[in-house]
């Protein structure tokens, strides 16, 4: 045994015991969802589906669903848009830049409880109705626009600049030269940012609590089973919305390696 | 900020584009000037339901004079703090082990930690109830192997509890970062320094850790505001000795209503995180730490 290869199975071992950790609970949840009883507990009282049966003809869990899920491809359509104009800006040199740059990070350096407690009292003050579609959406925007913006630039800034001068100089126009080199080329990040966006909007919680009015998010009904009457119901819930994430992720990971 | 802020020959290039303006007036109007709110509602005075534009140092004389919420802050920082370090502790060498690994093996390993960060992030701190608590998992285990005779109440409900919980939900947070720095590593180097007779330790200290140190910082600054904001976890894993200071700023605007006084327990929340990104970051710069990390 050298040095080198026991070095890297105590790292190894780390990393085994890490991914339980990330697991466990997980799977506990996995488990008690299919557990016959009312409360979260063991010894086990045997097996069951109906907490399935019942999250799934649950109607206020379907409406929060619909929430999250409509609410997070608004964000993640408008936060595309924004991103990728803003990723575009930041190729070129510009007096302020390095104020710019806080200031798109700052979402991500604000507490999300103070976040939410500052735009539920600017709603307040300015006597607006805290809706899901107004307030809400515009807290999961400036939340995702960071993300998004710090995955699209990456894009932008490395690629070759060569490439567009060549097609202005062939006599494509300016937007012919973005629509057909440019645009293309950030392709995977925007898509990628998009899918960042949808799925910080789709889990999150504290913004949303202090901005939605009575219609609630997934998070948010979650969060209302959890406190209030902690069936198994929820960990049933918590394993379809695993489901659903994977599926998706799945069909995108599918996507990507196609295009 | 060098090399992107490269010097311009004209002043019309100078001039911010226009496409940030859509973005830029958005985060100012629904994220600068909210808090520029909050700041001038903390000198303001509380009325019955509301506020009353009457100005005052009231409230930051009760944030000194009530201990409740000073006291809580130290803990929320006390707490935030050991999470974070703990964090980067656990982070760091798997980050290691990852990036040790072939590419396609490195994406495979991302993807399995970034697996349970896909199920809802509420559900993910209440799986641990069933797990820790007197008819949890554990005590059940416990007990069956003959190793106790009650069950423990020393895993659930107590600061310790809350750690484990924040480790858990942010260590994607840490890893992620980490991870994009020691990718960005030149190998090279290693081989260089092995040449010229440095033993793995010294390469670690001298090169590996100080080239990851970007990574490190921002995995640092994200899971430090997360966990000194944290509401949910200590809310479902704390019980009475695990309440951290964002679980009174809701009773402030809601049941209490005291929009001042919260304002200003908000603004100390700020004050602290400030504080955190200015210690941890601003020597090496914010450009540094987020854009290539």
């Amino acid at each position: 045994m050298t040095d080198q290869s026991r070095r890297f199975s105590f790292l190894g071992l780390h990393a085994g015991i890490l991914l339980v950790f990330l697991y466990l609970p997980i799977l506990v949840i996995a488990a008690l969802s299919f557990h016959d009883s009312t409360v979260f507990a063991l010894p086990w009282q045997g097996f069951t589906t109906r907490w399935y049966t019942r999250a799934i003809a649950n109607p206020a869990l379907l409406e929060a669903f619909e929430h999250s899920l409509l609410l997070g491809i608004v964000v993640a359509i408008v936060a595309m848009t924004l991103g990728t104009a803003m990723a575009l800006a930041f190729r070129l040199p510009f007096w302020g830049k390095s104020l710019v740059l806080v200031l798109i990070l700052l979402p991500v350096m604000t507490p999300p409880i103070v976040h939410g407690v500052a735009l539920a009292m600017f709603w307040r003050l300015s006597d607006l109705p805290l809706s899901l579609y107004g307030s809400a959406f515009v807290g999961h925007l400036c939340f995702v626009m960071p993300f998004v913006f710090l995955t699209i630039f990456p894009r932008v800034h490395k690629f070759d600049h060569s490439l567009e001068e060549a097609a202005m100089d062939l006599g494509a126009s300016r937007s012919t030269t973005f629509w057909r080199i440019t645009f293309p080329l950030m392709r995977p990040g925007i898509i990628a940012g998009g899918v960042l966006a949808f799925t910080l909007s789709f889990d999150e919680f504290m913004r949303t609590l202090f901005l939605t009015s009575d219609q609630l998010t997934l998070p948010l009904y979650l969060w209302a089973m959890v406190t209030n009457d902690p069936s198994p119901q929820s960990s049933a819930i918590a394993t379809l919305i695993a489901l659903f994430s994977l599926s998706c992720l799945a069909m995108w990971a599918r996507f990507a390696s196609k295009s | 900020m060098k090399g992107l802020a490269a010097s311009s020959p004209t002043m019309a290039r100078l001039m911010p584009p226009l496409k940030l303006l859509p973005g830029l007036l958005f985060l100012v109007v629904f994220l600068v000037v909210p808090l520029g709110l909050l700041l001038i509602m903390s000198f303001w005075r509380a009325s019955y339901g509301g506020v009353e534009i009457q100005w005052t140092l009231a409230n930051y004389e009760r944030l000194f004079s009530r201990p409740i919420y000073l006291q809580l802050m130290l803990k929320s920082t006390r707490i935030a703090f050991t999470a974070t370090a703990l964090t980067i502790l656990v982070a760091y060498p798997f980050a290691y082990w990852v990036a040790g690994k072939p590419p396609r093996r490195r994406a495979q390993l991302v993807f399995l930690v970034l697996i349970p960060f896909w199920t809802s992030f509420v559900v993910r701190t209440f799986a641990w109830i069933p797990l820790l608590g007197n008819n949890g998992v554990i005590n059940y285990l416990l007990l069956k192997l003959g190793l106790i005779a009650q069950p423990l109440d020393i895993f659930l409900f107590n600061e310790f509890t809350v750690q484990l919980g924040l480790l858990y939900v942010y260590l994607p947070y840490a890893i992620l970062p980490i991870l994009l720095s020691l990718e960005r590593l030149d190998r090279n180097l290693l081989y260089v320094a092995a040449d010229l007779g440095a033993g793995p330790l010294q390469q670690l200290w001298r090169i590996t850790l100080p080239l990851s140190l970007p990574g490190i910082l921002s995995g640092a600054i994200l899971v430090f505001i997360l966990s000194i904001s944290a509401y949910v976890t200590p809310a479902l894993l704390g019980g009475a000795s695990g309440v951290m200071i964002a679980n009174v700023i809701p009773d402030l605007f809601g049941v209490g209503m005291n929009w001042p006084l919260g304002a200003t327990v908000s603004l100390l929340l700020i004050v602290v995180t400030i504080a955190w990104i200015c210690l941890v970051g601003l020597r090496i710069g914010l450009y540094r730490i987020f854009v290539e990390a």
